[in-house]
């Protein structure tokens, strides 16, 4: 394993070589994929009802600052543009309601994700371009597009 | 409740206490036995229980506090004792109700079968296959269940 202190091999250079994603992007993509599930559901049921519940006493001292509602709202803001930081249902549970626009939303996030990883480390010299899926070449254009639109801003 | 599995979710011990008797007593009408451990005329544990309680403190405790809160619960000659850990459908739940415990039973289940897939992954089989499969097992098993982790920056 001498090669990748050597060489500076970084866990960015193998998932582009292996063309895989982060695993923390997946996660969001996983609970992305959940939030849409919980808001198409009935509003009987305990899960839509979890998701809409709100405790009125506050937390106690002590408690855990960060929460699962919290990473939620986080991996919405990650996914879509213009969620509030206390991610108001009412910004994103109709956008929710189209199963195919939320799945598709979801993916190319990933994909964009992975482009832009792509992008900012490149393949490494001593592994090459590896296995990477065609479909990334037009990602990669429009992230170098927004690239130098933006100045430097992605 | 699911298929044989139940869980049960209480706002203190005394609810326990009375629930565990009843629980126990109600579930045999449906032929359905409830795994409590067993206790010998001393009061010494004769047979290991499966049934499990936990005590999630509401608030930071001393431990004298959550050593007397987390005393079995006794119910004729049947008992339950408290655990700071259990596996429920898969997913570790501990008394801190963090995902840490979790997290690392998931990655380590995945290390497992990664070097067992080893020989595979040195082998001569194409890369865009081994990709497959290393996505297929070892990374489906480590984010497992992953969508109900809270992604705090510890984790990240």
């Amino acid at each position: 394993m001498h090669h990748v202190a050597e060489y500076q091999i970084k866990n960015e250079h193998i998932r582009n070589y292996f063309s895989v994603p982060d695993p923390i992007d997946i996660i969001q993509k996983c609970q992305f994929n959940l939030l849409g599930k919980f808001a198409r559901m009935d509003p009987t049921r305990l899960p839509r009802k979890f998701l809409t519940a709100c405790v009125s006493h506050p937390q106690h001292s002590g408690g855990q600052h960060y929460t699962l509602q919290n990473s939620y709202v986080e991996t919405l803001q990650h996914i879509l543009p213009n969620i509030p930081d206390n991610g108001t249902i009412d910004s994103w549970l109709p956008l929710a309601q189209n199963r195919e626009q939320w799945k598709t939303l979801g993916t190319e996030w990933i994909k964009h994700r992975q482009a832009l990883t792509i992008y900012q480390y490149g393949p490494h010299p001593l592994l090459g371009d590896g296995i990477l899926d065609h479909q990334f070449f037009w990602y990669l254009q429009d992230i170098h597009h927004r690239f130098s639109m933006n100045d430097g801003h992605v | 409740m699911f298929t044989d599995n139940a869980t049960y979710i209480l706002s203190s011990r005394q609810e326990l206490e009375m629930l565990c008797a009843a629980i126990f007593h109600h579930m045999r009408h449906f032929g359905l036995l409830m795994h409590a451990g067993t206790l010998d005329e001393n009061g010494n544990h004769q047979t290991k229980s499966k049934t499990e309680a936990m005590f999630i403190p509401a608030r930071p405790m001393t431990q004298e506090d959550i050593d007397a809160a987390t005393t079995d619960i006794v119910f004729g000659t049947q008992y339950v004792p408290f655990t700071q850990e259990f596996q429920y459908l898969g997913s570790r739940v501990t008394t801190d109700l963090k995902d840490v415990t979790d997290i690392n039973n998931r990655l380590r289940q995945a290390k497992g079968q990664a070097a067992a897939l080893g020989t595979f992954f040195c082998s001569t089989a194409d890369t865009w296959s081994k990709r497959l499969i290393f996505l297929a097992i070892p990374v489906n098993t480590a984010l497992y269940g992953a969508e109900s982790w809270t992604l705090n920056v510890e984790l990240r």
